[in-house]
């Protein structure tokens, strides 16, 4: 089972059980598979159309995965789209690529605006992007979250990921902050690490851990965790703008 | 069909890469099945004596000037192919499935292309003497690809096969061939392809200089995640090596799935950045959303547009242009409210297959070759009913016009064989009317 480390903000700037009621189902009505209960794949020219009485503006922020080959980065992607996450039988990703996740959200206003958010996660092989030059360069171009993949049985790569981060931040511009998050996959295999050393990452270096498993990966977990993500990201931004 | 790829150092004999079909038709299962074939080596597996032996017969005859293409024992064909001077390919197949050498060394050639195109022959030929364990490592980048092209049932098409590009026929390409210039001269990018799924709808004089194999990979890379029942990513940058072009620098394959299976790609060096590509795609084809919806409605995944109707008797083609190189076939010529089942069309692929690879094998032999030598006599008509127990089990035909037009055509086992002839001419003059 999924768990997830509680978050450092007790205050929300989402309405989080807005999402129960019937204004959010009719928005994900619209982003949701028909048939199954997942997000839609969308493309260039197919969104989401929802009315401009619900939805009033449309934000999108990059996100980038970063981890060893092997780690669960495109498995993380299929999870937030509420689909099994499994590292079995899996590809490893060829140089980058970009999945959009649109997500609706209602801030917590006094006029209580529903804004939809797109989310364009850049999953960047790792392979790749070592052999690659080019490949770094335009994945860490106008960021606006990075989440660091680590797999549960890699005790090194997890040592390393501090470093990995520090060396991220200052390939990034100073004036535009990005968020890190670290997610720790495959959690039900053979495990090396433990709750404890992500607990002691996340007081150390004040980075927000999430483990995540192989196995029970749904449409409620992925809610969860892009909730999680929608408030870190409209936090970012109210921050940056002098708003809070 | 099944197949086994390896690829092995001949220098100390060891296997850098080894794909199986039955493998991977197991891997199809539930994830218990692939566990524990990873924990019991199956006996699909190959032993390392075998591969042992394999390397040391072409080794051992190459030391006495002899170039090993080929060996057969009771039940396997074994074909060689050499990489560079310390790499071998050989590509183990059943002889019972009697597949034509023609065919065959085309698949090598597949094979080898996507190992130059992902990651490159000079990277290869360095990385293979000084590192060889770091080879294999990034040899598992081509697996799943290696694996989609031993398993042709994947993708359903027939350009492995012909080797020609694969397209789509009886619609108006100028539209598309006006988004496709648009977005070529502003991004000043001489190779464009537009695609829905695998098959090419237009492609820039470019593209279509690349040799067949690389259209063939490219296609293949584009619509990966087609096949694997995955996430469907909207834009993907790849970086791709095109022996044709220049094979010591790289190129970057951009993607963008437009609407549904329809891609646009371009081949590039270090400009446009994704996002640039994404915006000057969206800005060319945005006004053309109707348009590409209804490519993709209509032309998915019969191939055919809907305008083309064909004989009820008719269950699978495939139509060649030889002078163009491309082709064009279906597994569900009749459109119905219900798409058909995976296994109809498996079992109709391997039937096709099996007509078109029959045909290659007797058209490569020299018919009437007494007296004259030059009397270069060609088949054009063939008709072929399988039967088995005295019980036929179905009907194809073959039929070629001018050396160029093809058409292979799988009936339906009660057509009156009468009927075969006619209805293959009908057939064929239509399709040449629209590729």
């Amino acid at each position: 089972m999924a768990t997830l480390i509680v978050d450092d903000h007790p205050t929300a700037l989402l309405d989080h059980q807005w999402l129960n009621s019937d204004q959010a189902l009719e928005c994900l009505k619209a982003i949701k598979e028909r048939t199954e209960n997942q997000l839609r794949d969308f493309s260039l020219l197919f969104n989401p159309t929802l009315p401009h009485s619900i939805v009033t503006k449309q934000y999108r922020y990059k996100i980038l995965l970063v981890g060893k080959t092997g780690c669960g980065k495109t498995s993380l992607v299929r999870a937030l789209m509420g689909k099994e996450f499994s590292t079995l039988n899996s590809q490893p990703t060829l140089g980058i690529q970009t999945t959009n996740i649109y997500w609706p959200v209602r801030i917590n206003q006094s006029t209580k605006p529903v804004f939809m958010f797109r989310l364009d996660f850049w999953d960047v092989g790792h392979t790749s992007s070592t052999r690659f030059d080019y490949i770094d360069k335009d994945s860490v171009d106008s960021l606006d979250m990075i989440i660091f993949v680590v797999s549960a049985a890699d005790r090194e790569g997890f040592n390393e990921l501090h470093r990995l981060i520090e060396e991220k931040q200052s390939q990034c511009s100073p004036s535009r902050r990005f968020i890190s998050l670290v997610f720790i996959t495959k959690f039900d295999q053979y495990p090396v690490l433990t709750e404890n050393d992500a607990n002691e990452f996340q007081t150390k270096y004040n980075i927000s851990v999430y483990l995540l498993s192989n196995a029970y990966s749904t449409m409620r977990l992925a809610t969860g965790y892009l909730n999680l993500i929608s408030e870190k990201l409209y936090r970012r931004d109210l921050e940056l703008t002098g708003q809070l | 069909m099944a197949y086994c790829l390896v690829f092995v150092n001949t220098n100390n004999g060891h296997p850098l890469l080894v794909r199986s079909t039955n493998i991977l038709e197991r891997n199809e299962h539930t994830p218990e099945i692939i566990l524990n074939l990873l924990e019991r080596p199956s006996d699909n597996q190959i032993p390392l004596a075998l591969i042992g032996i394999l390397t040391s017969s072409y080794t051992f005859s190459t030391k006495f000037g002899i170039t090993l293409r080929s060996c057969h024992t009771d039940d396997c064909t074994i074909h060689f192919h050499q990489y560079n001077d310390h790499l071998l390919m050989c590509l183990l197949e059943p002889t019972e499935y009697d597949v034509p050498n023609e065919c065959t060394q085309y698949k090598l050639v597949l094979l080898r292309t996507l190992f130059n195109m992902i990651i490159g022959y000079e990277y290869i030929d360095k990385i293979s003497q000084t590192n060889p364990q770091k080879l294999e490592n990034d040899l598992n980048l081509v697996k799943y690809y290696v694996d989609t092209i031993l398993n042709d049932e994947r993708t359903f098409s027939f350009g492995d096969l012909t080797q020609c590009a694969d397209t789509l026929c009886g619609f108006d390409r100028n539209i598309m061939y006006s988004c496709l210039k648009q977005i070529s001269d502003n991004l000043q990018c001489e190779h464009v392809s537009i695609t829905l799924s695998n098959r090419i709808i237009a492609s820039s004089t470019g593209w279509s200089r690349l040799t067949q194999a690389e259209q063939y990979i490219l296609t293949l890379l584009i619509a990966l995640n087609d096949y694997s029942n995955d996430i469907l990513p909207t834009v993907r940058d790849m970086p791709v090596y095109l022996d044709s072009i220049d094979r010591s620098h790289n190129y970057r394959l951009l993607s963008i799935r437009v609407l549904g299976q329809v891609y646009v790609s371009i081949l590039c060096s270090a400009t446009p950045k994704m996002s640039e590509f994404e915006s000057t795609v969206d800005r060319y084809c945005h006004s053309q959303t109707e348009h590409i919806q209804n490519l993709n409605s209509l032309l998915y995944p019969r191939s055919f547009h809907d305008n083309i109707i064909f004989d009820h008797n008719v269950q699978a083609l495939i139509y060649v242009n030889r002078q163009t190189h491309f082709c064009v076939s279906t597994l569900e010529p009749t459109k119905t409210s219900t798409p058909l089942s995976r296994t109809i069309k498996k079992h109709r692929y391997g039937l096709l297959k099996q007509f078109y690879m029959e045909i290659v094998r007797i058209d490569k032999e020299q018919i009437l070759p007494l007296g004259n030598i030059n009397n270069e006599t060609k088949m054009n008509e063939m008709y072929m009913l399988n039967d088995d127990d005295s019980q036929i089990e179905h009907k194809c035909y073959f039929l070629r016009e001018q050396d160029y037009f093809e058409l292979y055509v799988l009936f339906d086992v009660n057509i009156p064989t009468i009927a075969l002839r006619g209805i293959a001419k009908k057939t064929l003059m239509m399709l040449r009317k629209n590729l």
